[in-house]
């Protein structure tokens, strides 16, 4: 009898919350993670005083309480975890500051609906009934693809697709699309693609759904993060599945999966360890899946033809500032920094290629939320942008270091340039950390952090309409950032309850298990 | 509301409808070559930071009674990954590992350190009767003991003892050598004015160095000092230089009598040791006697490697000055780094 019901490979926020779940649910279940830590991206490291956040910027779907929740808060809830966390609230929605027809545009927009939509009339007035039918249709969205998920038969699906009609409409469209039948300034517009580089795709590409669904997830439920940086969500889900009965295996690289008449049978680990179970999960992309550990010949080709026709996201740049002074010394009021040279997301995604070129970052200041993250008189800065192009694979070994300092240095001056505040002279501790830094701990192929890109005809909508089919292996399953629900936190821990929701069904539909 | 259409109701259902049939028509009309087996981003990752690197001796020379510098090199397949000046690496000899700070220039096609025959570790004590061509196993190049330009000011004032000299002979190398370009300013200090390194240091062109032979001339300059040395040297240093950059060589992990013994449980995986631990090593020089596997590297509380969670039982954690890696998180859910910790009662450890 093997020893595993199923074999998780990868302890990212997909492989966490799936091994959670599966654990919850009776089985046994052994995590592999390569690194000496669990968490993936979601983890934290220190230099000298200050303790800082690798990945998340700002977690949403967990809402401002239980009655405005959303996917994560529901996860946790349901491994009641919730409480056990230590939360902070993200004070405001964002800063933009930008150049809109020309001119700066510098705007600090607040959550909630309602204040949003009054916050946008203020800085492009005309606007504020527009902005609220955007909100209005997200929420039409929702209350559409509920009812879908009830109706019994193609007929009363279409009937719900009729009824309302706000999904049926705009499904199919990018956001520039769907943006150009709204009345709005081009301020407003702004203000409303703000969120853009949190998915990284452009906007004749990204699916207007998906980004609505994402906007209006933070305006609406607000964001929080963990007190003691992501590695507090991942101790907790680590320490839920230990003591569940899971088996977390730390140091322990898969490095084979075995298979037999497309099934997967067995994993084996670096030290030559093989181990059996009835399912396997990847909380890894179907490119290291399939391109590192099954033999290709083995593989369906639907799977390889979709992997090979998939591109990846943008890949991960940050630099990590410990500075010698107060937030409130240097005049860094808010948390979350959005900084476009302008909102041609077109031109920019193009210019993210090249770092002579890209001027685009999402700064945060932990502070800003949580006054003590770092000790008194000082405080953190987290500048992030991607790169859209495998930029860092010509660097030499060389060149590495004084490439990646330099880029560092000019995401600094594009920072005080945009706010108008010295940081340099207050540099106390400073950590950069490259594609090469997201390859070395988590194996991503190119340093990528965003998954998959949402081209066209791959956004979260066609792909989460086929993710219940079965392509590949018939006992393997993916979990985390590169699956249907695509990148970030709250889709990477969705995910991996999806993927253990599949699982059990699975296991019914093959009489192994019974409801 | 009045209805959002798009373009007209059919094409919007169109649309909707032909999503996942476009899916799947770009999916078939893709190639079904081999995916791709490496990226150049992770080639580069894993050349920087190999998990591995196995070096051969190629020259060993006794600097003075007691202490000798081995030249390593890779072989010819492998390139030496490209290091920060004041970096070591982590050599492994069995379950037993120590770091050492590499002393040539990063523009170097060998790493050479300096290994003491005071030194009682089990890797140093091997290391120092090596013969030229003997093969070792060691880590890539690790911590964060280098120069940044973006932190740091152009002038550096930098204090080590002979422990300590290696790091900062690379870092004087590197300037040498336009590797980097700051200005760097040595300040030895030995009680005994032996000076081990001081021909080396001497012979390095545009670097100034200073023997000294008393704490009392371990003083504040401007900016942050950068310090290199034993134990007792960072901490001497720390009192005079509060925030000081500290690279400790060496870490102590025995100190004082054995007052008592404790059996200690650690799981690795489905295996399960069991042994003794004294009350004055740290948990981590157990291990290694009794062959736990471990990720440790700088043995100084720093890197965070060894990490591992306490299930049951005390420890005594002794950091040394401000380096502590250990998270928030970790500290929440009784995680230690066993490189700093001593056992206090019996243990139940997981790895």
């Amino acid at each position: 009898m093997k020893k595993y019901d199923t074999v998780i490979i990868g302890a990212g926020n997909g492989g966490l919350a799936c091994a959670c779940m599966l654990a919850k649910h009776g089985q046994k279940v052994l995590l592999l993670e390569q690194s000496h830590i669990p968490g993936g991206f979601a983890t934290s490291f220190k230099r000298g005083r200050f303790e800082f956040e690798l990945s998340l910027h700002e977690l949403c779907t967990f809402g401002r309480d239980e009655n405005h929740s959303g996917a994560v808060r529901q996860l946790f809830d349901c491994l009641g975890i919730s409480d056990k966390i230590e939360w902070v609230d993200i004070p405001e929605a964002f800063r933009l500051i930008t150049s809109v027809q020309g001119s700066k545009f510098d705007a600090e927009m607040p959550f909630g609906i309602e204040e949003f939509c009054e916050k946008a009339e203020y800085y492009a007035p005309g606007c504020k009934k527009e902005m609220k039918r955007l909100f209005d249709l997200d929420e039409e969205i929702r209350i559409t693809l509920q009812k879908l998920g009830k109706a019994k038969n193609k007929a009363a699906q279409l009937a719900v697709l009729l009824q309302k009609g706000g999904l049926l409409h705009t499904a199919a469209y990018s956001v520039d699309e769907v943006l150009e039948k709204i009345n709005m300034p081009e301020k407003a517009k702004a203000i409303f693609k703000a969120y853009w580089a949190y998915l990284c795709t452009d906007f004749e590409n990204l699916s207007f759904f998906h980004y609505l669904s994402m906007i209006n997830a933070y305006v609406e439920l607000k964001s929080v993060v963990p007190k003691s940086r992501s590695q507090e969500m991942s101790n907790c889900l680590a320490d839920y599945f230990t003591s569940h009965s899971g088996e977390l295996w730390l140091n322990s690289k898969v490095v084979k999966i075995n298979t037999e008449n497309n099934r997967c049978t067995s994993v084996v680990l670096n030290d030559g360890t093989v181990i059996e179970a009835d399912n396997f999960v990847c909380n890894c992309s179907p490119h290291v899946a399939y391109g590192q550990l099954i033999e290709h010949e083995k593989i369906p080709e639907f799977e390889i033809k979709k992997a090979n026709a998939q591109k990846f996201g943008g890949r991960g740049f940050c630099v990590f500032l410990g500075l010698n002074k107060s937030a409130e010394e240097l005049g860094l009021k808010n948390y979350s920094y959005f900084i476009f040279p302008d909102m041609d997301s077109v031109k920019q995604f193009e210019r993210m290629g090249k770092p002579e070129t890209n001027d685009v970052q999402n700064t945060v200041c932990l502070n800003a939320a949580h006054p003590s993250a770092s000790p008194e008189g000082t405080c953190m800065l987290c500048m992030t942008t991607l790169f859209t192009s495998d930029y860092w694979s010509s660097v030499t070994s060389e060149n590495y270091f004084k490439e990646k300092e330099r880029f560092a240095e000019h995401m600094i001056d594009v920072f005080e340039k945009a706010t108008d505040i010295n940081i340099k002279d207050h540099i106390e501790e400073i950590e950069i950390a490259t594609p090469e830094t997201f390859a070395r701990f988590t194996g991503t192929p190119q340093g990528t952090i965003y998954g998959y890109l949402g081209q066209k005809w791959d956004g979260v909508m066609p792909r989460t309409m086929m993710a219940n089919k079965k392509d590949g292996f018939d006992n393997l399953y993916f979990a985390g950032g590169y699956c249907e629900r695509m990148l970030g936190f709250s889709s990477a821990l969705a995910s991996g309850r999806d993927c253990a929701a599949r699982i059990c069904r699975d296991a019914v539909i093959n009489g192994r298990e019974t409801l | 509301m009045k209805r959002l259409v798009i373009k007209s109701f059919k094409d919007d259902l169109n649309g909707f409808l032909n999503l996942v049939p476009n899916r799947i028509k770009a999916i078939n009309e893709s190639n079904a070559d081999p995916l791709p087996k490496e990226y150049g981003v992770n080639a580069l990752a894993l050349e920087l930071h190999p998990s591995e690197l196995e070096l051969t001796v190629s020259d060993t020379t006794e600097i003075t009674d007691g202490v000798r510098i081995l030249s390593l090199v890779p072989d010819k397949k492998t390139v030496l990954p490209f290091f920060r000046a004041g970096q070591s690496i982590n050599i492994k000899n069995e379950s037993f590992s120590t770091p050492f700070s590499i002393l040539s220039s990063p523009g170097s096609d060998k790493y050479e350190i300096a290994v003491f025959s005071d030194n009682k570790d089990n890797v140093s004590r091997h290391l120092y009767d090596l013969q030229i061509g003997s093969k070792i196993r060691t880590s890539g190049p690790e911590g964060f003991f280098y120069y940044i330009s973006l932190r740091d000011k152009n002038t550096i004032t930098a204090f080590c003892d002979n422990q300590g000299a290696p790091a900062l002979i690379s870092m004087a190398k590197s300037i040498a050598d336009k590797t980097e370009s700051y200005s760097l300013k040595i300040v030895y200090f030995d009680k005994d004015s032996d000076y081990i390194f001081r021909d080396i240091l001497n012979n390095i062109p545009s670097v100034s160095a200073e023997y000294v032979a008393d704490y009392s001339e371990i003083k504040a300059d401007c900016g942050k000092a950068f310090v290199s040395g034993t134990e007792s040297f960072c901490e001497a240093c720390i009192q005079r230089l509060p925030d000081a950059r500290i690279n400790i060589v060496n870490p102590k992990q025995c100190s004082g009598e054995t007052t008592e013994e404790f059996q200690c449980t650690v799981t690795f995986r489905d295996k399960k040791f069991v042994f003794t631990c004294k009350s004055n090593e740290t948990l981590l020089s157990a291990f290694e006697r009794n062959s736990v596997p471990s990720a440790a590297k700088c043995k100084a509380g720093e890197c965070g490697y060894c990490r591992c969670k306490l299930v049951e039982g005390q420890v005594e954690t002794v950091n040394i000055h401000s380096v502590d890696s250990l998270r928030q998180a970790d500290k929440k859910y009784n995680f230690i780094h066993p490189c700093r910790s001593f056992a206090k009662s019996d243990l139940i450890l997981a790895l």
